[in-house]
């Protein structure tokens, strides 16, 4: 956090999807997965945002890189507005080439994010040649340099996908995503399918080029125990929207929001011996094309009360640096 | 008292290239409702032993030797229809993904009756266990839910009526292969909540599989940890936790992700990552 | 990582033809396909009869010294008209192929890949082409184009695409949810770029084997079209219309040797085809050792 300088800036953020069979009758229903979304993140810093499946986090990181069409909001990298879907502004698509230089994005799926049919060498010089990383004679030895940055030999170069375990495809992925040259790397989940010695490889490869070349991560998962130690800042997401934000030690060691309260205590504990109070949430998540009126944490909220039923609240500030939507605070 | 007993299992499987051994020379014992979870990473072995023992391997597996000693009886030399009596009444198993566990064109109560029906004769009253069964999952709407289809639940529901199935006719032993890996957190907290009720309830020993180490922590009574298709150790749960003995467990409980600073743990011997999860090949 | 130091780097490219050439079966059968080829292009300079040359004197003849496989009803040599048939019939099966491959492979793509109206018309193209009965439509338009050779060829191809289409098509939508597609477009690769770069490697397994099979049917095709008198004209040598002259109980029973020598062609062409097909498709799977 040497510099604080906003990198990226999101606001009112949206994506809905139509609902199947819907549209004869009755107009189209929409499933909203991101719905007004807004935050910032400085440069050199991880951005951490947690939330059960379901609850969009996975569409937002791909809306901010327009890799779905955005429905509604804007998001502005350093001074480049991306898109502005109610200013009715979107960046060119010489302009959008560049910026793909420079925002990257690592995958959950090692196994669907690897091209079976390429070898590593063209899934790494792809995207190297096309922005014209390095001159055409060197893209070879530029390759296998990233890949030793990524702690894999160069003879990797030559294989193929299907040949390596689930933590050296991850490798892979992430020397894809660093082999352009960006500053800031959306993670969707990086570690999920892999066993927890290896996360620990992993998450600890990215916090190295994260200090060596100063990367900026906007890193979404569902392993709070990861998050908490890797993110400096953390961002609760239930159904489509942030209801709490602050710094990660913080936010995990005094959650202010009910939600944020429930899912920390359902955290398993690490020692048979350690008593823990779990808050366990009455009923499910409700769908998201039939959100609840009011809070949209209510139905399942303990302290739920009459105002929250009918008043959405907005994020605001509960204690110093950290918001919470919540009509508590 | 001992229920389950195993003895020098050895299971292999053929591939292109000669034979994997899955599980190697493994010996242990499973309690009278005790939880005894196997914990390991992914190829250490800890599946292909519960398929072993519900006898449900793939056909490419073979059990090489050893004895599974279910009620002092070897349970490999029992034949098939006798296992397929034991399979669900006796020895139950939940596996890891309740959406592709259940069969999608049934509805819940379909699913359910069709269980007692295989296992008992007289088909009166049914209804009526099925709807307490449900009862029991703390669920807000059992009628409404006997109607609907798998697909109509989410992924939490489906895995408790999974484990209701699997407790419905009070089974010895319930193999839990990963039971909420799939899930979330906090569906997951209340998945495991569910699993002991339950098991004190009818007094069935669960036979736990596991990599996550809170999970372990959560349930178990007793501990074993495989690697290589071997048995590493295996311990009371406190001890356990406490005062871990092999050089590879210290390593899988250090590399949690609690234990940071400034950087993650890794295990202690930094293994060469190799394809196949450290299985060893045999030609 | 350790096993690969002995290993020489390859491309992926030199890895495929590697692998090609070490599969016997599809390596014999390219040698086999590559003389039927060849024997049909020098089909004059082989035959010691012109194709369409009677002899009156030797009609339904068995094999000899004269005729090496006998000679017809009107007495034409087979063997020549085996050579000269070749000619059409591999010809009118590998350009059908071609057609249906470059149509289906080209609008599956597309139609898969961007899905909404384009996809939505695309489909509805095929299912029209395929729902109606395929001899009803060859035999219309080729009474309004009339008959011909090339023509055929046209016919045919542009009535099969839809069902490689088809299989195309399944295939790109689940192949575009891959999270490499999107790693692509955040590489800011075009979706050109994408479809011809990532999409169409991964199709070309199923679309290999459906094309090597389409052969045959269009060989076949040719033969019933042919027959009907829609394909190639007399006195003209197909294997397919070879096959429909003998179509009566008596030659079948007595004169072996007017529909044997045919039928083995076709089966010979089609069983080769498929083989290299095969072999194709495993050449440039890399999950497939060579």
């Amino acid at each position: 956090m040497e510099e604080q300088s906003t990198l990226l800036k999101v606001s009112g953020l949206k994506k809905y999807f139509p609902v199947k069979g819907t549209q004869i009758i009755g107009g189209k229903r929409m499933l909203k997965a991101v719905d007004d979304v807004s935050f910032s993140v400085e440069k050199g810093s991880i951005m951490g945002v947690i939330g059960e499946s379901g609850c969009g986090k996975s569409t937002m990181g791909r809306t901010i890189l327009k890799l779905t069409e955005p429905s509604g909001g804007s998001v502005r990298y350093k001074d480049k507005i991306l898109f502005d879907v109610e200013g009715r502004q979107e960046i060119g698509k010489k302009e959008l080439l560049k910026t793909r230089k420079e925002i990257q994005m690592i995958f959950q799926d090692s196994y669907s994010a690897l091209d079976p049919r390429q070898n590593i060498l063209k899934v790494l010089s792809e995207g190297v040649v096309k922005h014209k990383v390095t001159d055409k004679g060197s893209v070879k030895d530029y390759c296998a340099h990233i890949l030793s940055l990524c702690g894999l030999e160069e003879s990797a170069l030559y294989r193929f996908p299907h040949e390596f375990s689930g933590g050296q495809r991850q490798r892979i992925g992430i020397a894809r995503a660093l082999a352009v040259g960006p500053e800031f790397i959306v993670c969707d989940e990086p570690t999920v399918a892999l066993d927890v010695s290896v996360q620990s490889q992993i998450l600890n490869l990215m916090l190295d080029l994260k200090e060596n070349m100063s990367l900026t991560y906007l890193f979404i998962s569902h392993n709070i125990g990861v998050v908490k130690h890797f993110c400096d800042k953390i961002a609760v997401m239930y159904l489509g929207r942030f209801v709490e934000t602050g710094n990660a030690y913080e936010l995990c060691r005094e959650p202010l929001h009910p939600y944020t309260q429930a899912l920390l205590s359902a955290v398993p504990i690490t020692n048979p011996w350690e008593k823990k109070k779990r808050i366990y949430l009455e009923g499910s998540i409700p769908e998201g094309s039939d959100i609840p009126k009011g809070c949209r944490f209510h139905t399942r909220c303990r302290h739920a009360q009459e105002r929250c039923r009918i008043e959405e609240p907005g994020l605001s500030e509960a204690a110093p640096g950290r918001f919470a939507a919540c009509h508590l605070y | 008292m001992e229920l389950l007993k195993i003895k020098n299992l050895s299971v292999s499987f053929k591939v292109a290239c000669g034979r994997v051994h899955a599980v190697n020379d493994l010996s242990f014992s499973l309690q009278k409702g005790k939880c005894l979870a196997i914990v390991g990473e992914s190829g250490s072995g800890k599946s292909v032993t519960a398929l072993s023992i519900m006898r449900i391997l793939e056909t490419n597996a073979s059990v090489d030797g050893g004895q599974i000693l279910f009620e002092g009886r070897n349970i490999l030399a029992v034949k098939e229809k006798e296992m397929q009596s034991i399979r669900g009444k006796q020895i139950s198993m939940i596996f890891q993904d309740p959406m592709t566990a259940l069969n999608p064109s049934y509805t819940v109560y379909r699913q359910i009756a069709e269980l007692y029906k295989l296992h008992r004769k007289a088909a009166e009253n049914v209804k009526q266990e099925i709807t307490e069964l449900l009862g029991r999952l703390h669920i807000p709407n059992p009628e409404l839910i006997l109607k609907k289809y798998p697909f109509e639940l989410s992924g939490g529901m489906c895995q408790r009526i999974v484990i209701a199935m699997a407790f419905a006719l009070k089974p010895d032993i319930i193999i839990a292969d990963e039971p909420t890996t799939a899930l979330d957190v906090s569906t997951q907290a209340e998945i495991l909540k569910l699993l002991k009720e339950l098991s004190e309830d009818t007094g069935s020993a669960v036979l736990l599989i596991t990599h996550d180490m809170g999970v372990v922590a959560e349930m178990a009574d007793e501990v074993m940890v495989m690697y290589n298709g071997r048995r590493v150790e295996k311990k009371e749960a406190e001890e356990f936790f406490r005062n871990p003995e092999h050089p590879y467990t210290k390593g899988l409980l250090r590399a949690r992700p609690e234990n940071f600073n400034g950087r993650f743990i890794t295990m202690s011997d930094e293994r060469g990552e190799i394809k196949s999860g450290g299985t060893k090949y045999t030609s | 990582m350790k096993k690969d130091q002995n290993k020489p780097l390859e491309k992926s490219e030199h890895i495929a033809l590697y692998k090609f050439i070490h599969n016997k079966t599809a390596v014999i059968s390219a040698v086999i396909l590559f003389l039927l080829a060849a024997v049909s292009v020098l089909a004059p300079v082989l035959a010691s009869y012109g194709f369409d040359t009677t002899d009156l004197m030797n009609v339904r003849k068995a094999p000899g010294s004269l005729h090496i496989l006998g000679t017809d009803s009107v007495g034409r040599d087979v063997f020549t008209r085996i050579l000269y048939g070749g000619r059409v019939s591999i010809l009118v099966g590998i350009s059908a192929m071609l057609i249906q491959l470059f149509l289906g492979t080209l609008l599956g793509i597309a139609a898969g890949y961007y899905s909404g109206i384009l996809d939505m018309i695309f489909s509805r193209i095929a299912d029209a082409i395929m729902c109606f009965p395929f001899f009803v439509i060859a035999m219309s338009v080729v009474a309004v184009i009339g008959p011909g050779t090339f023509k055929l060829v046209f016919v045919i191809g542009f009535l099969m695409w839809p069902k490689l289409f088809r299989i195309v098509r399944t295939e790109v939508m689940e192949l575009k949810e891959n999270d490499y597609i999107a790693a692509a477009k955040a590489m800011g690769m075009s979706s050109g770029e994408i479809m011809i770069k990532h999409l169409l490697p991964n199709v070309m397994s199923p679309v290999l084997v459906s094309s090597t099979l389409s052969v045959a049917q269009g060989i076949i095709l040719e033969a019933s079209l042919s027959f009907l008198g829609l394909g190639v004209q007399p006195p003209l040598a197909s294997w397919g219309n070879m096959l429909s002259d003998a179509q009566s109980m008596s030659v079948l029973a007595n004169n072996w040797w007017m529909w044997v020598p045919p039928g083995i062609m076709v089966a010979l062409t089609v069983l080769a085809i498929n083989f290299v097909g095969e072999g194709l498709r495993d050449a440039l799977d890399p999950k497939v050792r060579g």
